[in-house]
């Protein structure tokens, strides 16, 4: 699929998430209100985030087994898309606590203290992208770090099961089907959303190494 | 009495409402973040590509000029 088919297609689609959550859930939920609503951003994000670092992952252990531009530019770019969908994720779930459980943040929730772990763990991942200099030592590096990063992800997974948090909950209760229609539907939107900017990441990780390279070539050649 | 009753119920039904929480501002912060991070995130991108984009023809157009003078 062409890129600029998918970003469109991307933002169509979670364009049509919103108007359903504006337009066809029920307005109000019984237990926590209007508040509820935020779920159908909070959720999607979450759930794709966590697939796209797990993406990410595999990048970096393929680059591990066969070094090569590729798998170093796909595990990259899938991370910066991912501390992307976290960011929308914690800040979401943010509002979403304050609104539910008039609190902004709960330090003793396992579910928001290992997300926030995750995504400092990849902001370090990104951090650490910057300040190499050397490509191939950028990437060996930064795939052992991305590979040791996503050992988190299941943990994030977990720790409701794990930890018994206070107020986050194992899972939400979504009776009504236009509320099951709208959440997996939001997936899908923001999945198709993410995916296209890991793939204009992607591009733009190829185009600074081919920069990279023809400045070499220059100073090279003498031009 | 039925009009007492009325009014009484009415003001206990507008102060129940005053006390419930508004949902409202919280859900056009959590929507308008989002939609505001993935709209940076998505013309940053554009922005960084276009420009890297001119940047390696630029380069690429110097190198084969460089390497056309250098030959013969």
């Amino acid at each position: 699929m062409p890129l600029s088919v998918h970003a469109t297609a991307g933002w169509v689609l979670v364009a049509v998430t919103f108007a359903l959550v504006g337009f066809y859930v029920p307005a109000e939920d019984v237990k926590i209100g209007a508040s509820y609503l935020i779920f159908f951003v909070h959720f999607p994000s979450a759930v794709v985030g966590l697939l796209v670092f797990v993406l990410a992952g595999a990048g970096c252990a393929a680059y591990l087994v066969r070094p090569g531009d590729r798998t170093d530019f796909w595990a990259a770019s899938g991370i910066e898309v991912g501390v992307l969908a976290s960011t929308i994720t914690l800040v979401t779930g943010s509002i979403w606590a304050k609104a539910a459980w008039g609190l902004w943040w709960d330090s003793s929730d396992p579910r928001l203290m290992t997300v926030a772990i995750l995504w400092l763990t990849y902001a370090a991942y990104l951090v650490l992208r910057g300040t190499l200099e050397e490509p191939a030592r950028r990437a060996r590096f930064c795939a052992v770090f991305g590979l040791l990063a996503t050992l988190n992800v299941p943990l994030v997974h977990f720790s409701i099961r794990l930890f018994n948090p206070v107020h986050h909950p194992a899972q939400a209760t979504m009776g009504v089907h236009s509320m099951l229609l709208t959440r997996w539907f939001g997936v899908f939107a923001f999945l198709m959303l993410y995916t296209a900017l890991w793939r204009l990441r992607y591009r733009v990780h190829r185009q600074r190494a081919r920069y990279r390279r023809l400045e070499e070539a220059l100073v090279r050649d003498g031009g | 009495m039925p009009l007492g009753l009325t009014g009484l119920s009415g003001l206990i039904g507008a102060a129940a409402a005053a006390r419930e929480p508004t949902f409202q501002p919280y859900i056009f912060w959590a929507y308008g973040t989002a939609c505001a991070l993935l709209l940076l995130f998505t013309l940053w991108t554009i922005v960084e590509v276009r420009h890297l984009t001119r940047k390696v023809d630029e380069l690429q157009g110097r190198l084969e000029r460089s390497r056309r003078a250098d030959t013969p």
